[in-house]
C-alpha cells in the first residue's frame, strides 16, 4: 500500500538503501543504470542486508553511482572493482561485497579480474551493465558493441573481421566458474526478472556458495542517438537476440 | 635477545606479520618470491589472508580493498612489477589508504636484470604513480634494518593514512643475516588497530552521512584541491619530523660519500679502510630516501669538505639530483656508479675516493 502525496500523485517508492540526498540521480535521461540500481536497491532492502553491504563502483558511467546508496562505498580504478571487492571480502568475510561496473570495465580492461575471480569462486557479487558502448567517454566501441553497430570508434560499423564478435560475459563466466557459482543475464526490459536475478546473486554470496555474476542489458540513448521507441526496440530485440536473457548457472540446492 | 638467521625477503614478511599485517596479495617475480611464499605459509597460521593475484594490478587492487576495510595489508614486487602496481598505489595515496609495499628492485628499465641494483630511486621518491603524491620511502642497508623498517612502516602508514614503501635492493632481499625480530602484536592489539579505523568500509547501518566512503579523488575541484593541500602539509611535516639519516665519521671529514642501501654498507667499509690510514673520509647514509635528509648534507662545513662522492648502483645516477640540491654548488660532486645488476665493488669505491683526496 502506498501513500498518495500532494496533488494525488503516487510517488514511486524509493528503495530504503538509496541515498535520497543524491536523487534525482546523475545518469542521462533514458539511461538504464537507474533501473538496474533500483532493482539492486530493492533486492538489498528485501534481504535486509544494507548494514553488511560494501558497494564498489568502477570507472565510466557506473562511477556515477558512487553516492547512489546510503551504504559503505568504494571507488576503484577502471576494471579493478572485482579485485578490490575481492580484497575487502577476503579481509572481512561478513560483508556483502558488490562490484558494479560497465562492459568495458568487466570485459575489456578488467577481463583478467572477472575471469580469475570466477575461477577462484570468490564469494562476491559482480553486477555488470551492458549498454554496447563506452558511455561516459562519448560512445566508443566496447567489447559488447553489436556487429555492424556504429560508434565513435567504429564509424563504419563494427567489423567483426577486425574486432571480433561481442563478448558474451555470462557465458564465459559460466564456463570457468566452479560449482556453487550463480550466473545470469537480465535486462532492464524485464525489471521484475532482473531483480530476481540480482537477489539470487546476493543470496548466493550470503550462502557462501560461490561467485555470482549478473549481466544487465541496458540502454544508452544519448550515445546510441535513438529516440524512446528506437531505444526500447534496441534493448528488447537487437540486444536480446545476440545476448540471450536467462540464468546460465544455478547452484545445486544443498541437501537437508 | 634471541637472534635468528633469516633471508631478507622472509624477514620482511615475518616483521610484517608481527606488526599485525593480516592480508597479503602478490604476484610472482624474481628476486622477491620469498616474500609471497613466506606469507602464503605464515598468514594462515595467524588467521590472515594470502591471495596470489592474477597480476600485479590485481594484487595491488586487492590490497586497496583489504586496507580500505581496515586490515593492515601489504604487497611486494620488483621493478617492472612495481610499475604495474603504480595505478593502485596512486589510488591508495589519493583515497588516503594505509598500506605497505616492498620493492626488491632490479637492474634497469624494462625487464632489466634480476640482479641487485638501485635503479628505481626516482620512481620511488619522486613519482610512484600519477598525481604528484608522495610516500615515506625507507631504504634498509641490513636485513635487521629491513625488519625494523617493515615493522615501523605499518605505524607510519596508519598514522598518515598513506602508503609506505620499503625500497630494497636484491642484496638485502636475498642475503641471509642474523636478526632480532620484534615482538608479535597480540590478536587483541591487531583487532584494536583495525577497529580504530572508523573510516573503513566494513558495512554500516543506513546512514549516508557516516558511511565508510573510500574516495580516490573528487569531482569538486575545491574539495580535490583541499585534499591535495592537506597531503602537501603532511609531506612537509615528514621533512621536519621523520627524516632518518646516519652520519658516519663525518665530523672532520674532508671527503663525504653519500650512499644508501647496500651501497652505503660498501661505502662504510671504504671509510674504515681510509680512516685506518688517517684519511678524513666520512659517509652520510639516507635511511629515509623520502623524506630525503637534505639538511644533513646542506649543513656540512664546506670550508672543510673538499668534495662529495655520490655512490649508487644506478647509471645514470639518480640520488645525485637530491644531493646536488643540498650541496648547492659549494663543492664538487663526483659519482661512483655501477648498474645493470652489477654489485658495487669496494675497489671501485676505493679508487673513486683516491682521486678526490
Amino acid at each position: 500500500m502506498q501513500e498518495l502525496k500532494e496533488n494525488n500523485v503516487l510517488q514511486p517508492a524509493i528503495p530504503r538503501s538509496w541515498n535520497e540526498e543524491t536523487k534525482p540521480h546523475k545518469f542521462c535521461p533514458g539511461c538504464g543504470h537507474g533501473i538496474i540500481l533500483k532493482a539492486l536497491g530493492e533486492a538489498i532492502d528485501e534481504l535486509g542486508i544494507i548494514d553488511q553491504v560494501v558497494f564498489g563502483c568502477d570507472i565510466g558511467c557506473s562511477l556515477l553511482s558512487w553516492d547512489f546508496f546510503a551504504c559503505d562505498s568504494v571507488q576503484t580504478h577502471h576494471g579493478r572493482t572485482t579485485p578490490t571487492i575481492t580484497g575487502m571480502k577476503r579481509a572481512n568475510s561478513d560483508i556483502v561485497g558488490i562490484a558494479y561496473m560497465g562492459d568495458g570495465g568487466g570485459y575489456a580492461i578488467g577481463s583478467q579480474h572477472l575471469f580469475n575471480a570466477a575461477v577462484r569462486n570468490e564469494r562476491i557479487t559482480v553486477i555488470l551493465c551492458n549498454n554496447c558502448n563506452y558511455g561516459m567517454t562519448g560512445g566508443q566501441m566496447a567489447p559488447t558493441t553489436l556487429p555492424g553497430m556504429k560508434t565513435e570508434t567504429s564509424p563504419y560499423g563494427r567489423d567483426v573481421n577486425e574486432t571480433g564478435y561481442p563478448t558474451k560475459g555470462p557465458e564465459m563466466v559460466a564456463a570457468v566458474a566452479p560449482e556453487g557459482a550463480y550466473v545470469a543475464r537480465g535486462s532492464i526490459a524485464n525489471v521484475r526478472q532482473l531483480k530476481g536475478f540480482i537477489k539470487k546473486a546476493l543470496e548466493n554470496q550470503l550462502a557462501g556458495s560461490g561467485f555470482s555474476f549478473v549481466e544487465c542489458l541496458s540502454s544508452c540513448p544519448t550515445n546510441w542517438r535513438t529516440n524512446a521507441k528506437q531505444t526500447w526496440e534496441f534493448v528488447e530485440k537487437d540486444m536480446a537476440e545476440y545476448f540471450k536473457v536467462g540464468e546460465l548457472r544455478i547452484p545445486q540446492a544443498k541437501e537437508g | 635477545m634471541k637472534r635468528v638467521f633469516m633471508k631478507g625477503c622472509e624477514a620482511i614478511a615475518e616483521a610484517a606479520v608481527r606488526a599485525g599485517c593480516r592480508f597479503f596479495a602478490g604476484y610472482p617475480i624474481t628476486p622477491q618470491n620469498e616474500i609471497p611464499e613466506y606469507f602464503s605459509r605464515r598468514l594462515p597460521e595467524v588467521g590472515g589472508v594470502f591471495i596470489q593475484g592474477e597480476s600485479e594490478v590485481a594484487s595491488i587492487s586487492m590490497v586497496y580493498g583489504a586496507a580500505s576495510a581496515g586490515t593492515r595489508s601489504m604487497t611486494s614486487s620488483s621493478s617492472p612489477g612495481i610499475s604495474l602496481k603504480s595505478e593502485g598505489i596512486s589510488y591508495c595515496a589519493a583515497a588516503r589508504i594505509p598500506m605497505v609495499y616492498a620493492n626488491i628492485s632490479r637492474g634497469g628499465p624494462g625487464v632489466g636484470s634480476i640482479q641487485p641494483a638501485q635503479m628505481d630511486y626516482m620512481q620511488a621518491t619522486k613519482a610512484s604513480g600519477n598525481g604528484g603524491f608522495k610516500m615515506m620511502v625507507l631504504a634498509p642497508s641490513t636485513v635487521q634494518e629491513a625488519v625494523d623498517m617493515t615493522f615501523a612502516a605499518f605505524d607510519y602508514a596508519d598514522r598518515d593514512r598513506n602508503p609506505v614503501l620499503i625500497l630494497c635492493d636484491g642484496v638485502i632481499g636475498t642475503m641471509m643475516e642474523p636478526v632480532v625480530l620484534p615482538e608479535m602484536k597480540s590478536d587483541e592489539e591487531v583487532a584494536a588497530i583495525k577497529n580504530s579505523k572508523k573510516w573503513a568500509a566494513i558495512g554500516h547501518k543506513v546512514d549516508y552521512a557516516n558511511r565508510g566512503w573510500i574516495q580516490p579523488g573528487n569531482w569538486s575541484t575545491a574539495i580535490m584541491q583541499q585534499g591535495n593541500e592537506e597531503a602537501a602539509v603532511m609531506y612537509e611535516n615528514w621533512q621536519k619530523n621523520d627524516v632518518q639519516v646516519e652520519h658516519y665519521q663525518v665530523e672532520d671529514a674532508e671527503l663525504v660519500m653519500v650512499a644508501y642501501g647496500i651501497s652505503a654498507r660498501i661505502a662504510k667499509t671504504v671509510v674504515d679502510k681510509y680512516r685506518a690510514d688517517g684519511k678524513k673520509v666520512g659517509l652520510i647514509r639516507p635511511i629515509t630516501v623520502y623524506p630525503f635528509p637534505y639538511k644533513a648534507i646542506e649543513n656540512l662545513n664546506y670550508n672543510q669538505v673538499k668534495a662529495i662522492l655520490d655512490v649508487e648502483m644506478s647509471i645514470p645516477a639518480q640520488m645525485l639530483e637530491d644531493v646536488s640540491l643540498a650541496v648547492k654548488g659549494r663543492c664538487p660532486i663526483e659519482t661512483c656508479l655501477c648498474s645493470g645488476g652489477n654489485l658495487m665493488k669496494k675497489e671501485q669505491v676505493m679508487d673513486a675516493v683516491a682521486k678526490l683526496i
